[in-house]
């Protein structure tokens, strides 16, 4: 019933009052709100439903342990996000699975196409994920945490713990590359 | 979901000045797929020149603060390759050209994955250190 009377506000007003109000019961609210979405961007890195499942479930825990640092400098969702990278990041580090030196010097763009003679306007959304599923999967978070979740370079450079400058050279990287696979698989 | 496409695509759509860009042409004319980004009147283009990644900062009177690049990891001089070698492995490499004086940001990683920034002088000086 109490949960019901909150159901409505943003999630900024929720933390307020689950802190105010010392209510953690609040929480569940956004932990609906969430779970499935954590749950897909999970499964997008690390392709495993049930492991996605576990993630996501310790993903949120660890969000509610932190959530008194929670400091409203950016939204309650992209700070969510920049948990979930990287968590999958740190994932596939430690699994060995991401080594992004090695991967950048075996998969050298063949080439730098100039952006300015192109014309992608039909470029659509679904080639676009399948281009993403074949770039390294830094260079992918790096792409979804720019431009899908519109997080900061401060907090990109943070969840990848690479330098703000790193966080530029390798976004540039990564557009150059999707935009030459794009135009190798689909353009022509 | 169109929005993704159209930024990833296409980028920054920012356009500085006629005297930045002036500033930036005289400097970087072979260059490609310049984006521009401004911060604190702070004009920042990040290109493509001669297939490498680099960042030129202009102030807002159109004068060069500082120009990086980013350089393949085996470009790394011996001294810095020393100072990387007391964390453990190095995964990434800037060179800065501050009016001339050089200067080097490495990320290195150690067994455990923990990653360091190392901030050094031309002749391989520790400037700074600290963890990411």
């Amino acid at each position: 019933m109490q949960k019901n009377n909150y159901a409505h506000l943003k999630d900024e007003e929720i933390l307020q009052k689950i802190v105010a109000e010392d209510n953690p019961v609040l929480f569940e609210i956004l932990y609906h709100r969430y779970y499935h979405k954590v749950v897909d961007k999970v499964f997008s890195f690390i392709k495993d439903r049930k492991k996605s499942e576990e993630f996501a479930n310790d993903i949120l825990s660890k969000v509610y342990e932190k959530l008194p640092s929670f400091k409203g400098n950016a939204t309650f969702s992209s700070w969510l996000y920049s948990i979930t990278y990287n968590y999958c990041i740190d994932y596939l580090r430690f699994q060995k699975k991401l080594h992004y030196p090695d991967w950048n010097r075996q998969n050298v763009i063949p080439e730098i196409i100039d952006e300015s003679e192109e014309n992608l306007a039909g470029a659509s959304y679904d080639n676009l994920l399948k281009i993403l599923e074949i770039v390294h999967p830094e260079e992918k978070a790096l792409l979804l945490m720019k431009y899908q979740d519109e997080l900061s370079l401060r907090q990109i450079a943070t969840t990848l713990r690479i330098s703000e400058d790193a966080v530029k050279m390798r976004l540039k990287r990564a557009r150059s590359r999707v935009i030459y696979y794009y135009k190798q698989r689909f353009a022509e | 979901m169109e929005t993704i496409i159209n930024l990833i695509i296409k980028g920054s759509n920012i356009m500085p000045p006629g005297h930045i860009l002036r500033s930036f042409a005289e400097r970087f004319g072979e260059s490609i797929n310049t984006e521009w980004f401004i911060e604190d009147e702070i004009y920042e283009a990040v290109f493509y020149l001669a297939e490498i990644e680099h960042i030129a900062r202009f102030n807002a009177f159109g004068e060069l603060l500082d120009t990086k690049t980013n350089l393949p990891l085996h470009l790394i001089k011996p001294p810095h390759a020393a100072e990387a070698a007391k964390v453990g492995e190095l995964m990434n490499l800037i060179e800065i050209n501050r009016n001339g004086q050089l200067f080097y940001e490495l990320i290195a990683r150690d067994k455990a994955l923990i990653r360091y920034y190392l901030y050094l002088d031309e002749a391989g000086n520790l400037l700074e250190k600290r963890k990411l």
